[in-house]
């Protein structure tokens, strides 16, 4: 039971940070390879808070949201004027300068050992200590990330930020302001991540560097892709399925200790060249957004020809 | 003064290491536009073959050498391989670079289960031994991968400025298109590039071998480092060789006056700065440029 509802914890935190980092990739055309360091920072943001200030894990995860949030920011502000390259490599080092932030910085962040006893909240008297209770929290919480970040894909800003990513130009010349979309959106992700960065702290009740390396991040592009850029409900499908595959490889009769990291990492691979040949596009493709008509017509057409001959209907039913 | 002569000279030597590798990464980057992640774990592969060549030979001098040539080989043909079958295929830029990142896991991973993640190395003690330059101290591996870089980086400059071939492939990089309607077999062009690339990535997991010693886990930062240096390089083979020395010095000179715990972080720190910057400058040149008195004028003038 245990090892079920931590999985699924762990599942519905990747899948947070999962459909951020594909608002971010998939969405808006941003490449970046740095959410786990992100997520590291909402962790630490979270988890410090909660242990030297006894502030509510819950207040934590928001602040380091916000945090995260103001990264971003400052992160698109950085990288304004970089070519797509350098963008891209940025990110990278954004990762790598955060990590070894992690690691160094040991009077904040303890260093590689890490923080330990990370309190869990307990909100209007109600404890979630308890694991079971800890994950019907994170259940909650997690539910309405992912509703509003579904419920945005299919906004007028999501729109937007399609728009962004097919044609910058063209959507400058609509009267977009394209620099301040892509501050809300490094704005958008870098919060969700930096929250599901929180609640990962109280799930493992502590924070380390190790949890938030590079590899973590590849592992974020490679959910995005997998599960199709772009849409939100392919990603979910690609955590669910991934994960269990991953936690599944631990549990194959006789395999070696030390071959259960390393198999898991080539399965990641292996799905990752796999659908970038097989199915490019993903498991499920990013739907086209229809946008039904609010007002229905007001008078029925004839079919085929007729309204070339026929003679003008009068509106209003007059 | 003289600790400062000897930090420059150990910060070169660092940076050299690098440079090799990065070199390699260069030419593929440039000629192909592609950007091949699964150049790290390939560096390493190179590396291993090597070793268990060497091993297989009873080590040696020239168990060491037919195992490098060993490397070359099957580095050099998977990465063209990989080049001809899947990029060539998937055709745009973001599609290799997802397809390379995930080629790079399997080969970091089959070498960690392969091999074991524990560190595997080659000593020869002629090449461990210290060698007194005037005042300075150096190890005699270290001037001959000093010796090495020069070579390979007068050599690819002689080449692509001197001879027909490299003039085709100075050409590729700086227009595919052009350079195919004159002529050029630029496809030709890019499986050669592939093929050096493969062999100056092989070259440093080989110098890391004999050096440090090497483990699977070792390609991510050979490949970092060596895309850090080509986004420094900006098209250029030789800005490329510039930036890895500047890049080892500078981690250097920060190891003398500040802790060494910091150096990475203050390496991809100033990374970022200094990438910020240029593009920031850049783009107030463009716009200082744009908005010039002789364009006002002309506007001035055509707005009538």
């Amino acid at each position: 039971m245990y090892f079920v509802t931590t999985t699924i914890m762990l599942m519905e935190i990747y899948l947070i940070v999962s459909l951020a980092l594909n608002f971010l990739l998939g969405v808006a055309g941003r490449f970046s390879a740095y959410e786990a360091a992100i997520m590291g920072v909402g962790a630490y943001t979270a988890a410090l808070l909660a242990q030297n200030l006894g502030v509510n894990l819950v207040i934590g995860c928001i602040a380091g949201a916000l945090f995260c949030a103001a990264i971003g920011v400052v992160f698109q502000i950085m990288t304004r004027y970089m070519d797509f390259f350098t963008f891209k490599i940025t990110s990278f080092a954004l990762q790598m300068t955060l990590w070894q932030t992690f690691m160094t910085w040991r009077a904040v962040t303890k260093g590689s050992n890490g923080i330990y006893g990370v309190p869990r909240p307990e909100i209007l008297g109600m404890s979630f200590s308890s694991t079971l209770g800890y994950f019907w929290l994170t259940t909650a919480l997690s539910a309405v990330v992912i509703a509003g970040l579904l419920y945005l894909e299919r906004s007028q800003f999501a729109l937007a930020l399609r728009g962004l990513r097919d044609g910058e130009d063209a959507l400058e010349s609509l009267g977009k302001n394209t620099f301040a979309l892509k501050l809300k959106v490094f704005a958008l992700s870098g919060a969700a991540t930096g929250f599901a960065g929180g609640l990962l702290a109280g799930l493992l009740q502590s924070v380390n560097p190790a949890s938030f390396y590079v590899y973590v991040s590849i592992i974020f592009i490679i959910f995005v892709v997998a599960g199709g850029r772009g849409n939100l409900l392919g990603t979910v499908l690609a955590v669910v399925v991934l994960t269990v595959v991953q936690e599944s490889i631990k549990m194959i009769p006789g395999l070696p200790v030390t071959w259960t990291g390393p198999l898991q990492q080539m399965f990641y691979g292996v799905v990752l060249v796999a659908v970038i040949v097989l199915r490019p596009s993903g498991i499920l493709p990013e739907r086209p957004i229809i946008r039904k008509a609010s007002l229905r017509p007001i008078a029925s057409v004839a079919p085929g020809f007729a309204f070339l001959t026929a003679p003008q209907m009068k509106r209003d039913g007059a | 003064m003289q600790l400062l002569v000897e930090l420059l000279i150990a910060g070169s030597v660092a940076g050299v290491k690098v440079g090799i590798a990065a070199l390699g990464f260069a030419l593929i980057f440039f000629v192909s536009r592609e950007m091949h992640f699964a150049f790290g774990a390939l560096a390493v592969l190179g590396a291993y073959v090597c070793y268990w060549i060497a091993i297989a030979l009873a080590g040696g001098g020239l168990g060491v050498a037919v195992g490098a040539l060993g490397a070359f080989l099957v580095t050099a043909l998977i990465s063209i391989a990989m080049h001809k079958y899947l990029y060539l295929r998937l055709g745009s830029v973001t599609p290799v670079l997802m397809a390379s990142i995930g080629v790079g896991i399997i080969l970091e991973n089959a070498l960690q289960i392969i091999a074991t993640p524990d560190i595997r190395i080659i000593t020869f003690p002629s090449l461990t031994q210290i060698v007194e330059v005037g005042f300075v101290r150096i190890r005699a591996l270290d001037v001959y991968v000093v010796v090495l870089f020069g070579l390979i980086a007068l050599g690819l400059d002689l080449f692509l400025n001197r001879t027909r071939l490299g003039q085709g492939l100075g050409a590729t990089i700086e227009d595919a298109e052009m350079a195919e309607l004159i002529g050029i077999r630029t496809e030709r062009m890019r499986a050669g590039a592939y093929f050096a690339g493969a062999v100056l990535g092989s070259i440093t997991g080989i110098i890391q071998l004999l050096d440090t010693g090497v483990r699977p886990a070792n390609g991510f930062l050979i490949l970092l480092y060596a895309l850090i240096i080509t986004i420094m390089g900006r098209g250029s083979l030789r800005a490329v060789a510039a930036w890895s020395i500047m890049f080892g010095i500078a981690r250097s000179l920060w190891s003398w006056q500040f802790a060494t715990d910091y150096t990475e972080l203050a390496v991809f720190g100033m990374m970022v700065a200094y990438l910020m910057v240029r593009d920031y400058w850049a783009r107030y040149k463009k716009g200082r440029l744009s908005s010039s008195g002789t364009e006002r004028a002309a506007t001035a003038a055509t707005s009538h």
